[in-house]
Protein backbone atom coordinates (compact mmCIF):
# COMPACT_ATOMS: atom_id res chain seq x y z
CA UNK A 1 0.00 0.00 0.00
CA UNK A 2 2.46 2.81 0.75
CA UNK A 3 4.56 1.41 -2.32
CA UNK A 4 1.33 2.51 -4.55
CA UNK A 5 0.61 5.68 -2.28
CA UNK A 6 4.05 6.43 -3.33
CA UNK A 7 4.12 5.73 -7.03
CA UNK A 8 0.46 8.30 -6.92
CA UNK A 9 2.38 10.77 -4.48
CA UNK A 10 5.28 10.66 -7.70
CA UNK A 11 2.19 10.98 -10.03
CA UNK A 12 0.82 14.59 -8.46
CA UNK A 13 4.32 15.95 -8.81
CA UNK A 14 4.56 14.94 -12.38
CA UNK A 15 1.36 16.89 -13.12
CA UNK A 16 2.26 20.14 -11.17
CA UNK A 17 6.59 20.08 -12.83
CA UNK A 18 3.68 19.71 -16.07
CA UNK A 19 1.85 22.20 -15.03
CA UNK A 20 4.31 24.51 -13.85
CA UNK A 21 6.07 24.51 -17.42
CA UNK A 22 2.36 26.16 -19.24
CA UNK A 23 2.41 29.76 -20.29
CA UNK A 24 0.93 31.46 -17.58
CA UNK A 25 1.13 28.74 -14.83
CA UNK A 26 1.59 30.27 -11.04
CA UNK A 27 4.79 30.43 -9.76
CA UNK A 28 6.85 27.17 -8.69
CA UNK A 29 5.68 27.59 -5.71
CA UNK A 30 7.08 24.88 -3.22
CA UNK A 31 4.33 22.94 -1.38
CA UNK A 32 5.17 22.77 2.58
CA UNK A 33 6.65 19.60 3.20
CA UNK A 34 4.11 16.71 4.66
CA UNK A 35 3.15 16.45 8.49
CA UNK A 36 2.92 12.71 8.30
CA UNK A 37 3.39 12.57 12.06
CA UNK A 38 -0.21 11.48 12.91
CA UNK A 39 -1.00 9.55 9.54
CA UNK A 40 -1.84 5.87 9.24
CA UNK A 41 1.60 5.26 7.72
CA UNK A 42 2.58 5.64 11.97
CA UNK A 43 0.56 2.64 12.51
CA UNK A 44 1.89 -0.20 11.77
CA UNK A 45 0.64 -2.68 14.77
CA UNK A 46 -1.17 -4.45 12.06
CA UNK A 47 -4.92 -4.37 14.49
CA UNK A 48 -8.47 -4.10 13.48
CA UNK A 49 -8.07 -0.38 14.35
CA UNK A 50 -4.73 0.73 12.05
CA UNK A 51 -6.79 -1.66 9.43
CA UNK A 52 -9.83 -0.02 9.83
CA UNK A 53 -7.88 3.05 9.65
CA UNK A 54 -5.96 2.25 6.39
CA UNK A 55 -9.73 1.63 4.83
CA UNK A 56 -10.76 4.73 6.08
CA UNK A 57 -7.68 6.59 4.53
CA UNK A 58 -8.04 4.42 0.97
CA UNK A 59 -11.71 5.79 1.07
CA UNK A 60 -10.48 9.27 1.55
CA UNK A 61 -8.20 9.25 -1.18
CA UNK A 62 -9.98 7.78 -3.66
CA UNK A 63 -12.75 10.20 -3.04
CA UNK A 64 -10.45 13.16 -3.35
CA UNK A 65 -8.75 10.70 -6.57
CA UNK A 66 -12.45 10.75 -8.11
CA UNK A 67 -13.05 14.17 -7.40
CA UNK A 68 -9.96 15.33 -9.10
CA UNK A 69 -10.42 13.82 -11.97
CA UNK A 70 -14.07 14.69 -12.57
CA UNK A 71 -12.91 18.15 -12.20
CA UNK A 72 -10.15 17.61 -14.57
CA UNK A 73 -12.58 16.23 -17.26
CA UNK A 74 -15.08 19.38 -16.64
CA UNK A 75 -12.22 21.70 -17.30
CA UNK A 76 -10.76 19.64 -20.22
CA UNK A 77 -14.61 20.24 -21.75
CA UNK A 78 -14.26 23.83 -21.08
CA UNK A 79 -10.72 24.38 -22.70
CA UNK A 80 -11.37 24.09 -26.03
CA UNK A 81 -9.80 22.10 -28.85
CA UNK A 82 -6.24 22.53 -27.53
CA UNK A 83 -3.26 21.06 -26.59
CA UNK A 84 -3.80 22.28 -22.87
CA UNK A 85 -7.44 20.35 -23.09
CA UNK A 86 -5.82 16.92 -23.86
CA UNK A 87 -2.88 17.30 -20.96
CA UNK A 88 -5.73 18.08 -18.73
CA UNK A 89 -7.72 14.82 -19.88
CA UNK A 90 -4.63 13.11 -19.52
CA UNK A 91 -3.88 14.23 -15.89
CA UNK A 92 -7.67 13.55 -15.24
CA UNK A 93 -7.54 10.13 -16.10
CA UNK A 94 -4.39 9.00 -13.78
CA UNK A 95 -6.51 10.85 -11.28
CA UNK A 96 -9.04 8.49 -12.60
CA UNK A 97 -7.17 5.17 -12.42
CA UNK A 98 -5.76 6.49 -8.73
CA UNK A 99 -9.56 6.88 -7.59
CA UNK A 100 -10.28 3.10 -9.26
CA UNK A 101 -7.27 1.48 -7.81
CA UNK A 102 -7.41 2.77 -3.95
CA UNK A 103 -11.01 1.66 -3.98
CA UNK A 104 -9.67 -1.94 -4.72
CA UNK A 105 -6.96 -2.29 -3.07
CA UNK A 106 -6.80 -5.26 -0.85
CA UNK A 107 -6.53 -4.21 2.45
CA UNK A 108 -6.07 -7.49 4.56
CA UNK A 109 -8.43 -7.97 7.75
CA UNK B 1 -6.47 48.30 -56.11
CA UNK B 2 -8.03 45.27 -55.28
CA UNK B 3 -5.21 42.58 -54.95
CA UNK B 4 -6.14 40.39 -57.39
CA UNK B 5 -7.50 36.71 -55.65
CA UNK B 6 -5.70 33.57 -57.34
CA UNK B 7 -6.16 29.92 -56.69
CA UNK B 8 -2.16 30.44 -54.87
CA UNK B 9 -2.81 33.04 -52.70
CA UNK B 10 -6.33 31.59 -51.41
CA UNK B 11 -3.82 28.38 -50.54
CA UNK B 12 -1.70 30.60 -48.73
CA UNK B 13 -4.03 32.33 -46.85
CA UNK B 14 -5.32 29.05 -45.83
CA UNK B 15 -2.11 27.96 -45.02
CA UNK B 16 -1.33 31.22 -42.85
CA UNK B 17 -4.30 30.44 -40.95
CA UNK B 18 -3.86 26.59 -40.27
CA UNK B 19 -0.35 27.79 -39.01
CA UNK B 20 -1.80 30.28 -36.38
CA UNK B 21 -4.56 27.94 -35.66
CA UNK B 22 -5.25 24.26 -34.59
CA UNK B 23 -6.82 23.08 -37.28
CA UNK B 24 -9.60 21.40 -34.80
CA UNK B 25 -10.12 25.22 -34.02
CA UNK B 26 -11.93 25.80 -37.70
CA UNK B 27 -13.71 22.34 -37.73
CA UNK B 28 -17.42 22.36 -38.90
CA UNK B 29 -20.15 19.89 -37.06
CA UNK B 30 -19.31 17.44 -39.67
CA UNK B 31 -15.64 17.40 -38.80
CA UNK B 32 -16.60 16.64 -35.23
CA UNK B 33 -19.13 13.91 -36.30
CA UNK B 34 -16.59 12.17 -38.34
CA UNK B 35 -14.26 12.19 -34.96
CA UNK B 36 -17.12 10.97 -32.83
CA UNK B 37 -17.46 8.37 -35.55
CA UNK B 38 -13.85 6.59 -35.42
CA UNK B 39 -14.47 6.95 -31.49
CA UNK B 40 -17.71 4.96 -31.93
CA UNK B 41 -16.28 2.44 -34.29
CA UNK B 42 -13.74 1.56 -31.63
CA UNK B 43 -16.80 1.13 -29.52
CA UNK B 44 -18.65 -1.23 -32.23
CA UNK B 45 -15.16 -3.46 -31.44
CA UNK B 46 -14.42 -2.69 -27.79
CA UNK B 47 -18.46 -4.41 -27.24
CA UNK B 48 -17.98 -7.48 -29.37
CA UNK B 49 -14.37 -8.61 -27.64
CA UNK B 50 -15.47 -7.32 -24.41
CA UNK B 51 -18.37 -9.87 -24.56
CA UNK B 52 -16.13 -12.80 -26.09
CA UNK B 53 -12.99 -12.10 -23.98
CA UNK B 54 -14.95 -11.27 -20.91
CA UNK B 55 -16.68 -14.81 -21.14
CA UNK B 56 -13.31 -16.31 -20.37
CA UNK B 57 -12.29 -14.07 -17.59
CA UNK B 58 -12.07 -15.65 -14.44
CA UNK B 59 -14.95 -15.32 -12.40
CA UNK B 60 -13.12 -13.03 -9.73
CA UNK B 61 -12.87 -10.09 -12.48
CA UNK B 62 -15.96 -10.93 -14.46
CA UNK B 63 -18.16 -8.46 -12.65
CA UNK B 64 -16.12 -5.80 -13.62
CA UNK B 65 -15.61 -6.77 -17.15
CA UNK B 66 -19.19 -6.67 -17.38
CA UNK B 67 -20.08 -3.50 -15.95
CA UNK B 68 -17.48 -1.83 -18.26
CA UNK B 69 -18.94 -3.95 -20.91
CA UNK B 70 -22.69 -1.93 -19.98
CA UNK B 71 -20.72 1.06 -19.89
CA UNK B 72 -18.98 0.81 -23.20
CA UNK B 73 -22.80 -0.30 -24.47
CA UNK B 74 -24.19 2.92 -22.86
CA UNK B 75 -21.03 4.76 -24.68
CA UNK B 76 -22.01 3.90 -27.79
CA UNK B 77 -25.65 4.89 -27.54
CA UNK B 78 -24.63 8.64 -26.24
CA UNK B 79 -21.83 8.96 -29.35
CA UNK B 80 -24.64 7.31 -31.49
CA UNK B 81 -26.90 10.71 -30.70
CA UNK B 82 -24.38 12.86 -30.45
CA UNK B 83 -23.26 12.33 -34.07
CA UNK B 84 -26.90 12.00 -35.05
CA UNK B 85 -27.43 15.81 -33.44
CA UNK B 86 -24.72 16.80 -35.10
CA UNK B 87 -26.25 15.95 -38.80
CA UNK B 88 -23.55 13.10 -39.15
CA UNK B 89 -24.41 8.78 -39.80
CA UNK B 90 -23.57 7.03 -37.63
CA UNK B 91 -21.17 3.73 -38.35
CA UNK B 92 -22.83 0.66 -37.55
CA UNK B 93 -20.89 -2.14 -35.79
CA UNK B 94 -19.31 -4.65 -38.14
CA UNK B 95 -20.88 -8.25 -38.22
CA UNK B 96 -17.89 -9.84 -36.44
CA UNK B 97 -14.60 -8.81 -35.64
CA UNK B 98 -10.72 -10.77 -35.42
CA UNK B 99 -11.01 -13.05 -32.68
CA UNK B 100 -10.29 -11.48 -29.46
CA UNK B 101 -9.38 -14.12 -27.24
CA UNK B 102 -5.21 -14.75 -27.92
CA UNK B 103 -4.62 -16.32 -24.36
CA UNK B 104 -5.71 -18.49 -21.74
CA UNK B 105 -7.47 -16.18 -20.34
CA UNK B 106 -8.86 -12.59 -21.80
CA UNK B 107 -7.24 -10.25 -19.10
CA UNK B 108 -4.30 -9.50 -21.73
CA UNK B 109 -7.17 -8.89 -24.51
CA UNK B 110 -9.48 -6.73 -22.37
CA UNK B 111 -6.38 -4.78 -21.73
CA UNK B 112 -5.86 -4.32 -25.15
CA UNK B 113 -10.00 -3.60 -26.02
CA UNK B 114 -9.15 -0.88 -23.47
CA UNK B 115 -6.39 1.12 -24.22
CA UNK B 116 -7.50 1.04 -27.59
CA UNK B 117 -10.39 3.00 -26.44
CA UNK B 118 -8.22 5.77 -24.43
CA UNK B 119 -6.42 6.45 -26.96
CA UNK B 120 -9.20 6.47 -28.93
CA UNK B 121 -10.77 9.01 -26.74
CA UNK B 122 -7.62 10.91 -26.34
CA UNK B 123 -7.02 11.43 -30.20
CA UNK B 124 -10.39 13.00 -30.47
CA UNK B 125 -10.55 15.18 -27.17
CA UNK B 126 -7.87 17.26 -28.79
CA UNK B 127 -10.04 17.85 -32.32
CA UNK B 128 -13.25 18.76 -31.45
CA UNK B 129 -14.71 21.94 -32.01
CA UNK B 130 -18.45 21.25 -30.12
CA UNK B 131 -17.99 21.85 -26.35
CA UNK B 132 -20.97 19.19 -25.71
CA UNK B 133 -18.87 16.77 -27.65
CA UNK B 134 -15.71 17.21 -25.82
CA UNK B 135 -17.26 17.10 -22.48
CA UNK B 136 -18.60 13.80 -23.72
CA UNK B 137 -14.92 12.75 -24.84
CA UNK B 138 -13.35 13.81 -21.99
CA UNK B 139 -15.80 11.95 -19.61
CA UNK B 140 -15.50 9.40 -21.50
CA UNK B 141 -11.41 9.39 -21.62
CA UNK B 142 -11.24 9.35 -17.45
CA UNK B 143 -14.08 6.17 -17.89
CA UNK B 144 -11.83 4.43 -20.00
CA UNK B 145 -8.54 5.22 -18.37
CA UNK B 146 -10.42 4.20 -14.71
CA UNK B 147 -10.94 0.90 -16.84
CA UNK B 148 -7.33 0.25 -18.35
CA UNK B 149 -5.89 0.82 -15.01
CA UNK B 150 -8.52 -2.13 -13.19
CA UNK B 151 -7.75 -4.78 -16.72
CA UNK B 152 -4.09 -4.23 -16.25
CA UNK B 153 -4.48 -4.98 -12.27
CA UNK B 154 -6.49 -8.12 -13.49
CA UNK B 155 -3.84 -8.98 -15.86
CA UNK B 156 -1.04 -8.38 -13.24
CA UNK B 157 0.77 -5.15 -14.21
CA UNK B 158 1.02 -2.13 -12.73
CA UNK B 159 -2.49 -0.39 -13.02
CA UNK B 160 -1.28 3.01 -13.59
CA UNK B 161 2.46 3.06 -14.45
CA UNK B 162 3.19 6.76 -15.23
CA UNK B 163 1.16 10.21 -14.46
CA UNK B 164 0.04 10.89 -17.78
CA UNK B 165 -2.77 8.55 -19.90
CA UNK B 166 -2.45 8.85 -23.28
CA UNK B 167 -3.02 5.05 -24.35
CA UNK B 168 0.00 4.53 -25.85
Amino acid sequence: MALLLADFRAHHVAHLERIKTLPGAPGAAESPALDTSGSAASTSTGTKAATEKARAVLAGLAQLERKSAADGAAACAAAGPTDFAVLLAEIAGNEAQHGALLTTFPVPS
Amino acid sequence: MTPRLTRRSVLLAGIAVAAVRPSAAIATPRDDAAALNTVLAVEHAAIFDLAAAGATMPLAVRATVLRHYDEHRARRDTLTQRILALGGAPVAALPAYADPVSGPDGTADIVAVERASVRAYHAATGLLADAASRRLCATAFIDESRHLALARSAAGQAGAPGPFVTGL
